[in-house]
């Protein structure tokens, strides 16, 4: 075994040892507002898992957003929590999103392992742990799977295409890495919407990037060969079949479904943005930014923001310098900037259609997951192009800054009053006994009203008979 | 020179991406789903105990709407009453609440003595107004 495989190997373990722990500092995690309501739907018992996850009203509180892969999901999720409290260990865990960022490690380290070479493995270990330790990361709590979900579609996106298209020699048929961009392409957009402007945005640069290299001069300067440019043809169809495939399902596969199964149509209203989000430059500009400068600085509020800023300008100036030295380094640059530029035009769609995300006790979350999967991938290969000692240093020296800034935060920080959450916090614990223990007076407990329901809803359906 | 697959190809795609997003995004049906589920109800239960939980009394005559006249819970709409009491105060809201409950348990002379004393606890005429709606909806 090579020392890079051990690093490999020894990082994935690391991650897991690190979820573990995150998860158990969580003390068996705190019921979500909303998946109070969301636990009793996916375990209704009088109806079929395919009536359930096709019921936006219910999953979605009527916000159709077409991601029934996620609610599937979900429903697995969902049915492992009121197992366990059947057998007396009711905990509010999400199992999947455990699993989906292990994978998403798995496939970051395998990915650099193969196609970053120059990288020093100490510095892929410090990505993935960083990007682990994020706290974006790092809510097991039960509420969706779609981030999570999406999350691993970008991780497979990013890496898969560069393996793909940029370190392989075409000598080798390489169907597994095609088999993962496929299915990051078309069941990306099944998870969330965030997963569907993602298939989006890469079959853009795909259409881009096929236009472009259709002139000779292009392809000569670039050294881009007939391989080269039938992986190239091949990406682009398969990413357009994809979005148009998403559009269909969207738009008239999922409601004809939504029709069949439970008899209405699902309203657009949520999804109804228009244009106005796209120019949303200043509310996007501040979730992009400031979550840019925490991940990397672990820095609040303005300061957050700044440092974003300046980091954007340093990644500006870095590449226009390797590109002035080394043109052919020029879709490596691209790349990095059309990914930030896709990045700001999802953040100001996002805050345009949900500005609560701008919260305080939200703009870190799991919102931003899926760009910060994108984001380890740019900072790989910001640092592979690099090829300095000084520039790994550096970047490894923030990462192992924001990891140890991970380990004291819980004694620097207690849900405050302006946390949304802080009445589901402090009362799961309560949740949790009641459906352990039958004989627990719930509605004395002073619990939120759909946690008392939950309670209810469990001791009627499940719980263990005495 | 040119490889003129490639290029409409690349142009087709770039030009069907946006159109794509647009045209999704500017789908504007409202559907026909029947309005709010059972759980949407609930979650807005949750939003109720939640003012009540930072202190906000006028959410228990929101809370006295769910927990008695949607479930008949009177002791977890009392125990809700007792936690904003002990940290406002025997407030006009607190004490309407209390009238409220004590109509649910058929104690008539309780619930007039509270609703009286929610009058009288009521600071100015606009909360004097507000609390009288309370009481008559809840005579209904």
């Amino acid at each position: 075994m090579t020392t890079r495989r051990k690093w490999t190997l020894g990082t994935i373990l690391v991650a897991a040892l690190m979820i573990a722990i995150f998860a158990a500092g969580e003390c068996g995690s705190y019921v979500h507002m909303e998946s109070t309501a969301f636990l009793r739907v996916y375990n209704d018992r009088s109806r079929s898992v395919w009536h359930i996850i096709f019921d936006p009203l219910v999953t979605d509180w009527n916000a159709y957003q077409a991601r029934e892969l996620s609610y599937l999901v979900d429903c697995l999720d969902a049915r492992f929590i009121y197992l366990c409290a059947r057998l007396g260990f009711a905990h509010f865990y999400s199992l999947s999103a455990m699993v989906i960022i292990l994978l998403c490690v798995w496939l970051q380290q395998y990915f650099m392992e193969r196609d970053f070479r120059a990288l020093p493995p100490w510095l892929c270990s410090a990505l993935s742990l960083a990007f682990v330790a994020s706290p974006a990361c790092r809510n097991f709590g039960f509420f969706r799977s779609s981030k999570p979900l999406t999350t691993l579609a970008a991780t497979a996106l990013c890496f898969g295409a560069w393996h793909l298209f940029v370190r392989r020699d075409g000598k080798t048929r390489e169907y597994g890495a095609w088999a993962l961009l496929g299915a990051a392409l078309f069941l990306g957009p099944l998870a969330d919407r965030q997963g569907a402007f993602l298939s989006s945005c890469f079959a853009g640069m795909c259409g881009v990037t096929l236009a472009a290299a259709a002139f000779r001069p292009v392809r000569d300067f670039f050294r881009i060969g007939d391989e080269a440019m039938r992986k190239l043809r091949l990406a682009a169809l398969v990413s357009g079949a994809a979005v148009l495939f998403a559009a269909l399902y969207n738009l008239h596969i999922g409601p004809a479904i939504i029709r069949a199964l439970n008899g209405y149509d699902p309203s657009f209203e949520y999804q109804n943005i228009g244009g106005k989000g796209v120019f949303n430059f200043s509310d996007g500009g501040l979730f992009l930014l400031d979550n840019l400068g925490f991940f990397f600085g672990r820095i609040y509020g303005l300061a957050a923001f700044c440092g974003g800023l300046l980091l954007v300008v340093l990644w500006l100036v870095f590449w226009v310098g390797r590109v002035r030295k080394e043109p052919r380094r020029l879709p490596a640059a691209m790349l990095t900037f059309g990914c930030l530029a896709a990045m700001l035009l999802c953040a100001n769609l996002m805050t345009f259609r949900h500005h609560l995300m701008l919260r305080d006790d939200v703009i870190h979350g799991t919102y931003f997951l899926p760009m910060l999967a994108v984001l380890v991938f740019l900072a790989a290969l910001t640092a592979e192009s690099a090829g300095s000692r000084l520039i790994d240093r550096l970047l490894a020296g923030m990462l192992l800054l924001s990891l140890a800034a991970t380990t004291v935060e819980p004694w620097l920080s207690r849900p405050g009053i302006g946390d949304h959450q802080i009445i589901f916090k402090e009362t799961s614990p309560l949740v949790r006994r009641a459906m352990n223990d039958p004989s627990f007076d719930a509605n004395s407990a002073l619990l939120p009203y759909s946690s008392l329901k939950l309670v209810q809803h469990f001791r009627a359906n499940f719980a263990p008979e005495k | 020179m040119i490889d003129r697959r490639s290029f409409i190809a690349g142009a087709a795609l770039v030009a069907l991406v946006p159109s794509l997003l647009w045209w999704q995004s500017s789908n504007t049906s409202k559907g026909t789903s029947p309005g709010m589920s059972r759980y949407n109800v609930d979650h807005l239960g949750s939003i109720v105990t939640e003012y009540l939980y930072i202190g906000n009394p006028q959410a228990l005559d929101m809370l006295c709407n769910y927990a008695l006249q949607r479930d008949g819970n009177g002791l977890y709409a009392a125990t809700w009453i007792d936690y904003v009491a002990a940290r406002c105060g025997e407030c006009a809201d607190v004490r309407a609440a209390r009238g409220r409950l004590a109509a649910f348990v058929g104690d008539r002379t309780g619930m007039r003595r509270e609703f009286a004393a929610a009058l009288a606890a009521a600071r100015d005429d606009a909360e004097r107004q507000r609390i009288r709606t309370i009481i008559e909806r809840s005579r209904q």
